[in-house]
């Protein structure tokens, strides 16, 4: 009965990709989740984002331990021609959307008390309802806990050496329980600090 | 504690100061701690009662002038 599942939204694997960090979510002892459209996003490479090889060789060298899910939106998106794909601009938050349509999936299927981890940068993603079994944490408050439990030496100067890769955090140490985890219960359980 | 959730809840229920919750959570001033307090629906603590009503008997002649100038006009 804890953290089930960590579920990096594309923020968080850029900021950590940026600057060879990967690693730090392989700490979580429970397996990595990453929809197919945030993969995609990922691996194709946004404007600013380290390059595609990096996660591609995070993905293959942690086995199963990383799952990548199928969603109704990334199953459409591989479907569109890549000629016609600049319609993902007109797309909003089709990585957050996923994962939306992801935690629909988990709702009912989760033992009592077992939850997910949403890690997210995009400040709507706060507002959006995932359901009752993911919490949400921001990369920064994520960063703060790590500087906490000694596994980085300071957040700030992680910000800074992200900053410094051309990539910004938003310093927002923003935070939600999951409704149906059990009282405090905290993604630290599920963390190796060592 | 190690969480900013756990950060927060120590500074509500005052195992934390003010100032040592916004050190460990890397904040410059009180209002982005009250921010951080309001994206998680989480109203500020209340001042203590002696505070409370030390600060309304500072305020006391101010509040009896006012009192008397609306009298006075």
């Amino acid at each position: 009965m804890a953290l089930e599942l960590a579920i990096p939204d594309s923020g968080p694997l850029m900021s950590l990709g940026r600057v060879a960090r990967l690693d730090l979510l392989d700490r979580f002892n429970c397996p990595i989740v990453i929809t197919d459209m945030v993969a995609d996003e990922v691996l194709r490479g946004l404007p600013g984002a380290p390059d595609a090889a990096v996660f591609r060789d995070w993905f293959r060298g942690r086995g199963n331990r990383i799952q990548t899910v199928e969603t109704s939106i990334g199953i459409l998106w591989s479907a569109i021609p890549p000629e016609r794909r600049d319609i993902l601009k007109r797309i909003r938050d089709a990585g957050e959307t996923s994962i939306w349509q992801f935690s629909n999936t988990i709702r009912e299927t989760m033992g009592p008390g077992d939850y997910g981890l949403l890690l997210f940068e995009e400040s709507r993603v706060k507002t959006m309802d995932f359901g009752p079994r993911l919490a949400k944490i921001t990369t920064w408050s994520f960063l703060i806990g790590l500087e906490e439990m000694g596994v980085i030496p300071s957040a700030e100067d992680f910000h800074r050496d992200i900053a410094e890769a051309n990539w910004i955090i938003p310093k927002d140490p923003f935070e939600h329980p999951a409704e149906r985890a059990e009282s405090g219960a905290s993604w630290t359980d599920m963390y190796d600090m060592t | 504690m190690y969480t900013t959730t756990q950060i927060i809840q120590g500074f509500l229920t005052g195992s934390l100061t003010r100032e040592e919750a916004m050190h460990k959570l890397h904040m410059s001033s009180y209002s982005q701690l009250l921010n951080a307090l309001a994206d998680r629906g989480v109203e500020p603590p209340k001042p203590p009662p002696e505070q409370v009503r030390a600060e309304l008997e500072a305020a006391r002649p101010i509040l009896r002038m006012m009192e008397a100038n609306r009298h006075g006009s």
